[in-house]
């Protein structure tokens, strides 16, 4: 029975919205009293006075001739202003290549270089073996307090040492909830497989975003000396160590421990940072000193790269924050492989997982792009359809391609029956559809 | 080579409005604001008849003549140096010319390109050119398009604007010249609006009250749009008639798309529940009748009149709507 209202409240909505169509296009004009264009521009402007602005808004309302004219005006402006955009840009940019600036500034990287490679280290010790270590900086566990929420701003475990921690934060809280990520932030060592449980997210593609879920395991990290541990993990390079792309954490959608299984082959074996302390310290180092000016300049490069790729993976992992605290998110799109679902969040973001809906996998196809629906016909094929005339189309489950709309409409529906064919819906109802990935489409019945 | 203008043109006549003693100091605000450089040659007496006819322009509606005061304020609000850059422009300073052309040539044709589309586009933006510069003589001396410019806005959105009314204006002439059997249904929308159910009745005989239905639910709806606010009608007319995007409302509106989506809704529904009481209170329709009204609308208006009643090719966007297209991709 509430079906049937329903599927009649919508038949409403789609008869109201072609009735308005033919309605209001209809509007036979004004007479002779259209205003010129200065009016016109002045009121795109909002230059006029509350009182012209009411007038005037009583005849477009009533002024095909009116509206199509502001339509027309509205469509310039917006490629002007975008023209204006890209002219800043280009002149913002074009200043870098100037060599009035490239000379000192080579000079100068030339200076620190040299005073880099010559400076006395006091902080040497024979220990021959690397370790990887994480001692977060002061100001960035204040910060992160801050930022955390308060079941999540619990201090460290004071057992342990404050310069050898190789566990997250074992708070069962923070592994549950996401915003974890944002009190134990990004650049983060991982212990070794087998014992710790810290998945970590290296937003390393660019528009991937990934989310910290500590296994079960973890919960009992810091009560464990892990120093140990991670003694007798060998890291090459801490800079090598981040930039696994598999490594890539995962949003677990429920609380409750995640299997570490699900952690890919190439993270298990990966090394990765250690997570900070529970209060969210971040910044790793590689100690033990290399010997050589060389080995020190990738250490620090090393701890640059870890700290550069926390501030990255905060603000994913905030953006991951508002993706899973919402209750936003839209049914799962089912694909021909069970294991294998989407899912559209917020902020522009889609999810993908790989088994099931256990794990969740961020990506932000196009920031600005108000998703609604989406259509998977294959594993790795799905189409995604929104407002303002976007239609998103990805082969790989990686690169997206933005597809022409048919119209500069909002789109509530798609199905796709391959990478090429897919039919949308308009808002309005209408259907159109293509045979060769946007590059025509034909109204659909 | 752009045409340049004749230096010895002289400039447009002033309107007939001289500015009280009080208004001595709103003026001189106004020319020093305009910082009009020195090369364009440009007279204070050229910008303050210029000035004139924006201030004569605005209050020639008003009823009674309007106070200093109201004066003063709107010389405040306007564009001085955009109005002195136009009224150099006109009187025929080479300076200004060359910056003009510098400064709005790449904006006319882009603008042009968006409105009018790539095929029609040259043609656009040469004919303002044209009469920017002022081709056309009347009684002795050059009259410029620029002179019609009351500083109201920037130059630039004037000119766009200038544009869109062109394009707007030649298409609708174009329609009046196509052949009568189109002309009675465009100039005539609510005829073919309401002909056209009879004749979809006539097509479908499986329900005599088809057409009885849907001229009852045209009818409540051309009243309950009539009811509503201005701006909500407009805000509907750009979204469904003229199918702005969210974004471009907004910018009309001076709201956020987001703003503007919820007030679409809002407006839609209260039209709905309108037209639904309508229905049940004023024709005594019951609901299995309402159901068949909306079911026989939403049937009807894939005809599409809005596709006739529309120019052929306002915009490359709308260009795009009906029919197989093309894309770039």
């Amino acid at each position: 029975m509430e079906e049937n209202n329903f599927v009649a409240s919508r038949d409403r909505d789609d008869a109201m919205a072609g009735l308005l169509r033919r309605n209001l296009a209809g509007d036979a004009g004004a007479g002779n009293d259209c205003p010129g264009p200065d009016i016109l521009a002045a009121y795109f402007e909002h230059s006029l006075d509350a009182d012209e602005t009411a007038r005037f808004e009583l005849h477009f309302s009533q002024c095909a001739h009116c509206r199509e004219q502001l339509a027309g005006l509205a469509r310039a402006n917006e490629v002007a202003a975008t023209a204006r955009e890209t002219s800043k840009q280009t002149t913002g940019a074009s200043w870098l290549w100037d060599w009035r600036w490239l000379a000192p500034a080579a000079a100068v990287l030339v200076f620190a270089a040299i005073w880099f490679a010559r400076r006395p280290v006091s902080t040497r010790t024979p220990e021959p073996p690397l370790v990887a270590m994480s001692q977060p900086p002061q100001q960035l566990t204040q910060q992160a307090k801050q930022e955390a929420s308060p079941q999540l701003a619990a201090p460290a475990p004071s057992a342990i040492p404050a310069t050898r921690q190789a566990t997250p934060p074992a708070n069962s809280a923070a592994r549950m909830n996401p915003a974890s990520a944002e009190s134990a932030p990004s650049a983060k060592l991982e212990a070794p497989s087998g014992n710790s449980g810290s998945i970590e997210s290296l937003p390393l593609a660019g528009r991937n975003y990934t989310e910290l879920q500590a296994p079960s395991k973890t919960a009992a990290a810091p009560q464990r000396d892990s120093t140990n541990q991670v003694e007798k993990e060998t890291v090459p390079s801490t800079t090598e160590s981040v930039t696994v792309e598999s490594a890539a954490p995962v949003i677990v959608p429920s609380p409750g421990p995640a299997s570490l299984a699900s952690q890919t082959p190439e993270t298990k074996g990966a090394p990765v940072a250690v997570a900070g302390g529970a209060a969210g310290g971040a910044s790793a180092q590689a100690l033990p000193l290399p010997e050589s000016a060389n080995a020190r300049k990738k250490q620090k490069e090393g701890t640059r790269s870890l700290v550069q790729q926390s501030q990255v993976q905060a603000m994913y992992q905030s953006r991951a924050l508002a993706v899973v605290a919402d209750n936003e998110r839209s049914a799962v799109i089912q694909t021909p492989d069970a294991k294998i679902l989407w899912r559209i969040a917020t902020g522009g973001f889609v999810e993908r997982s790989e088994d099931g809906g256990t794990t969740w996998q961020g990506q932000l196809p196009n920031p600005n792009a108000h998703l609604v629906a989406g259509s998977a016909p294959g594993p790795k094929v799905c189409w995604f359809v929104g407002d303002g005339g976007i239609i998103l189309l990805t082969q790989d489950a990686k690169r997206w391609q933005t597809i022409r709309p048919p119209l500069r409409a909002d789109f509530t529906a798609v199905t796709a029956q391959d990478v090429s064919s897919a039919t949308v819906t308009a808002a309005d109802g209408r259907k159109f559809a293509t045979t060769n990935r946007g590059k025509t489409w034909t109204p659909a019945p | 080579m752009t045409p340049r203008p004749v230096a010895t043109a002289p400039p447009a006549p002033a309107a007939d409005f001289r500015f009280p003693r009080s208004l001595a100091g709103a003026v001189e605000r106004c020319w020093q604001k305009a910082a009009a450089p020195a090369e364009w040659n440009l007279t204070r007496k050229q910008f303050e008849a210029a000035l004139g006819r924006s201030v004569v322009h605005r209050f020639s509606s008003a009823s009674a003549s309007p106070e200093p005061k109201a004066i003063e304020s709107y010389l405040e609000s306007l564009h001085a140096g955009d109005l002195a850059f136009a009224c150099a422009c006109s009187a025929g300073s080479e300076a200004a010319w060359d910056g003009f052309v510098a400064q709005f040539r790449q904006d006319l044709y882009r603008a042009a390109r968006a409105i009018a589309g790539d095929s029609s586009a040259c043609e656009l933006a040469d004919s303002l050119y044209a009469d920017l510069y002022g081709l056309r003589e009347s009684e002795g001396r050059r009259k410029s398009l620029f002179d019609y410019f009351h500083g109201r806005s920037k130059l630039g959105t004037w000119l766009r604007a200038v544009l869109a009314q062109r394009h707007v204006d030649a298409i609708r002439r174009a329609r009046k010249l196509e052949p009568l059997e189109d002309e009675a249904g465009r100039e005539h929308p609510e005829v073919v609006a309401s002909a056209s159910p009879a004749s979809h009745a006539a097509a479908d005989p499986a329900d005599p009250n088809r057409a009885k239905y849907l001229s009852l639910v045209q009818a409540a709806l051309a009243s309950a749009l009539d009811s509503l606010e201005p701006r909500d009608r407009l805000r509907l007319a750009y979204y469904y008639a003229d199918e702005l995007t969210l974004a471009e409302i907004g910018r009309l509106f001076g709201e956020h798309e987001a703003t503007v989506s919820r007030k679409l809704d809002r407006a839609r529904r209260d039209l709905r529940h309108r037209i639904e009481a309508a229905l049940r209170d004023g024709k005594k329709l019951s609901e299995a009748q309402i159901q068949l009204c909306f079911e026989y609308a939403r049937e009807e208006w894939p005809f599409d009149l809005t596709l006739r009643l529309r120019p052929a090719s306002v915009n490359p966007a709308q260009a795009r709507r009906p029919g197989v297209v093309s894309s770039d991709d």
